[in-house]
């Protein structure tokens, strides 16, 4: 059950992440057109975001006892895809055309829109290995299957997005549905406590 | 086992080093025996083949197989400039550059063919009419097209064909194109000098003749275009933008963005849209929310003129479920025949290409047909059998007599096996002289199955013939009736009121497009 639930968690993650990538090009292009660029700079945006989410969610991972982090970290995300919709074309509108016209421009529009929710949703990966993490001898097969799942999720949310959300759903109301199930998500992980198993000891400390 | 690991790394490499396939596949049926490639380029966009076929008097410009655009290949920018200098009234074509006089004929290499201005697409001829509708444009310049000035941004390049046309009537036009992809430029700056030389070229205010900026159309309009219409508002904006896939970017075909093309026109000035739709069926939603975006974008006044090209077209057989190129209007002013007579007058006066005579600029082909009525070769060039035996065209049967449809093109056929055995050794005995000296590119396709053949067909067309009855049968279809008004039911309609709508070629359920919504590009597939 708990194992479910944390693959769960990792499909619907990927879900909307992946599914924000696709989106992202409609909240890009009114302003900064349909060039290579854009594509380029979203693209690395988030590939990016995501090392860097990797690498802070890895720390906090060594920390934490519990889900709660991996909590915040999605409600913090669900929040963003929300509040995305007040700001980003505003944002981009008020860009000096200087930097609009720029073959840069829509990389700093990605970073300030986009690197928010894609680093908060980077930051659970570490997370949930630590989570789902069961024995030493397993570790390859639990982090293996977590990714597999993970990316079934990335795949769902690029094919829904492209098949379902994008030709029936109007770009707000989109965003705002998957930040209200990433708040779902993130404040069920608060409210319901998972434990992380205890690690194995430190073999030179064991020794000494 | 590292020795197997460095040989699969070797044999890859070599594999792919050896067997790649970058080449635009010229050997189709389908196809002109006679094409040739002329250039070939890849851009970040898409792959780009320019190709040229005598028989067939084309350049076109292909987007990996698909064909943008064309220009005849005669008359020549050379053969337009002798009529020039013979004195025709073609001088507009041979202004005052800014370097002094005339160009050159022999400004470029002499084996490059040098397009002229005559289009073998049949949508492009329709440009003019966003000049000849708008009346203050026109009165301005007192009725003389000559003189007639327009300010147009066109957003697609293409081969230019398109352009082409708008500077051959309209040599006082200052003409903006803005295309995303710099190699379509580049492409079009090498291949058509008449193209390069415009650039060169000042109208009689002083304004380029032609400009071509690689930027992304949006942009161009939030920006570069706003500033320039302040000193000048545009009279025009064509769009023309399709993707690589044939389908429009779809921030380019949203409400807000036909908005801010509204703000950069003056009161009468209009956009024109080459939107590849049907008025029932799958392909309806993308001409009717063209026309609704349109519309909520501030350019109320909307028509559509739908492009009747085919030689077997007419205005009452025309299919409504048929995708075809549609000319898509939208202003401020009126546009429809009622409330813009003079307008509607003027389109329907118009000779496009006054000058150029019919029964000049002809393309003839011949073609062979197995007994499933399946192609089983290239298009043969005509001149491989009309020249040796001229009286095979003239023992063949004519097909296609349908006396409301364009007469542009003829089609004949037989089924005489004597006449298809002919054929094929004539066509046989060209390809071995002529297949060294014109750099023909391998043997025609299904040329090892030709004795399969059962029917051949013979097809004329005459490029300047063709240019003109498509232009007046359109347009009078337009026109008339009922059927094509051009009226976008928006909304869902359902029950009777939908099937009437059919019937009379009302667009139902044209959606809106936004950039909220912009799906353009799914509806089109």
């Amino acid at each position: 059950m708990r194992i479910l639930a944390l693959y769960a968690t990792s499909i619907i993650c990927g879900f909307c992440l992946m599914a924000l990538e696709l989106l992202a090009s409609r909240l890009i292009q009114p302003v900064f057109g349909s060039s290579v660029d854009v594509w380029a700079a979203i693209i690395s945006i988030f590939i990016l975001s995501l090392s860097v989410g990797y690498v802070i969610g890895g720390r906090i991972a060594d920390r934490a006892t519990t889900n709660i982090p991996l909590g915040w970290s999605i409600l913090i995300a669900g929040f963003f895809y929300i509040v995305m919709t007040i700001y980003a074309l505003r944002f981009n509108e008020a860009l000096p055309e200087s930097v609009q016209s720029a073959r840069w421009g829509s990389l700093l529009s990605s970073l300030v829109l986009f690197l928010p929710p894609s680093l908060l949703l980077g930051l659970i990966s570490p997370m949930l290995v630590k989570l789902v993490f069961v024995s030493a001898e397993k570790v390859g097969t639990t982090t293996g299957t977590l990714y597999a799942v993970g990316s079934i999720g990335n795949v769902l949310g690029i094919l829904g997005a492209n098949y379902v959300l994008l030709p029936f759903f109007a770009l707000n109301p989109t965003l705002i549905t998957l930040g209200a199930i990433l708040l779902v998500v993130g404040l069920a992980h608060i409210l319901i406590r998972i434990d992380s198993a205890p690690l194995p000891q430190d073999s030179k400390k064991a020794v000494s | 086992m590292k020795l197997a690991a460095i040989f699969l790394a070797v044999a890859a490499l070599v594999t792919g080093l050896l067997f790649q396939d970058n080449h635009y596949r010229l050997r189709q049926l389908g196809q002109p025996a006679d094409q040739a490639v002329l250039d070939h380029r890849d851009s970040a966009y898409t792959s780009m083949t320019w190709v040229g076929s005598p028989s067939e008097n084309y350049l076109q410009l292909r987007f990996f197989d698909k064909v943008e655009g064309g220009l005849g290949l005669h008359p020549t920018w050379a053969e337009l400039g002798a009529m020039a200098t013979a004195g025709k009234p073609l001088g507009h074509l041979w202004m005052e550059t800014v370097s002094g006089g005339a160009p050159a004929a022999a400004s470029w290499p002499a084996e490059q063919p040098d397009p002229g201005t005559l289009p073998t697409s049949h949508y492009v001829r329709f440009f003019p009419a966003g000049v000849l509708l708008n009346n203050a444009l026109v009165n301005k310049a007192g009725g003389d097209l000559r003189l007639v000035d327009p300010h147009v941004l066109v957003i697609g390049l293409g081969s230019s064909a398109g352009l082409l046309v708008l500077a051959h009537h309209f040599p006082q036009a200052s003409i903006t194109c803005v295309d995303i992809d710099q190699k379509v430029i580049d492409i079009v700056h090498d291949q058509v000098p008449l193209a390069r030389w415009l650039q060169e070229q000042k109208t009689a205010d002083g304004s380029p003749r032609l400009t071509l900026v690689a930027k992304d159309a949006r942009q161009f309009v939030r920006f570069d275009a706003v500033r320039q219409s302040r000193s000048r508002p545009y009279d025009l904006v064509i769009l023309d933008a399709y993707t690589a896939g044939s389908t429009i970017p779809s921030h380019l075909m949203t409400s807000e963005f036909f908005n801010e093309c509204s703000k950069i026109l003056a009161p009468e000035g209009m956009v024109l849209g080459n939107i590849i739709g049907s008025y029932t069926g799958d392909k309806r939603r993308v001409v009717g929310g063209c026309l609704r975006s349109l519309r909520a974008g501030g350019l109320p006044e909307a028509y559509n003129i739908p492009v009747i090209s085919a030689w077997t077209d007419s205005p009452s057989q025309m299919d409504p479920k048929q995708a075809r190129n549609n000319i898509v209007l939208a202003s401020r002013a009126p546009l429809d025949p009622k409330r813009n007579a003079s307008g509607w007058e003027r389109l329907l006066a118009f000779i496009p290409f006054p000058e150029l005579a019919v029964d000049t600029y002809k393309s003839t082909q011949y073609l062979l047909y197995d007994n499933n009525g399946l192609p089983i070769t290239s298009y043969l060039p005509g001149e491989a059998v009309d020249v040796p035996e001229p009286s095979l065209a003239v023992k063949m049967q004519p097909i296609l007599t349908n006396p409301q449809a364009p007469q542009y093109a003829t089609l004949a056929k037989s089924e005489d096996s004597v006449m298809i055995s002919t054929v094929r050794t004539l066509a046989a005995k060209w390809y071995e002289t002529n297949r060294v000296a014109k750099k023909l590119v391998g043997t025609p396709m299904g040329w090892d199955s030709l004795q399969q053949a059962k029917t051949v067909y013979r097809r004329e067309v005459d490029w300047v013939k063709a240019t003109r009855e498509i232009w007046h049968v359109s347009l009078r279809a337009a026109r008339d009736a009922n059927a094509h008004g051009g009226e976008a039911l928006v909304g869902p309609v359902e029950g009777p009121e939908r099937e009437q709508a059919e019937a009379t070629w009302k667009i139902t359920d044209a959606p809106l497009f936004t950039d909220q919504m912009p799906n353009a590009d799914i509806v089109n597939h």
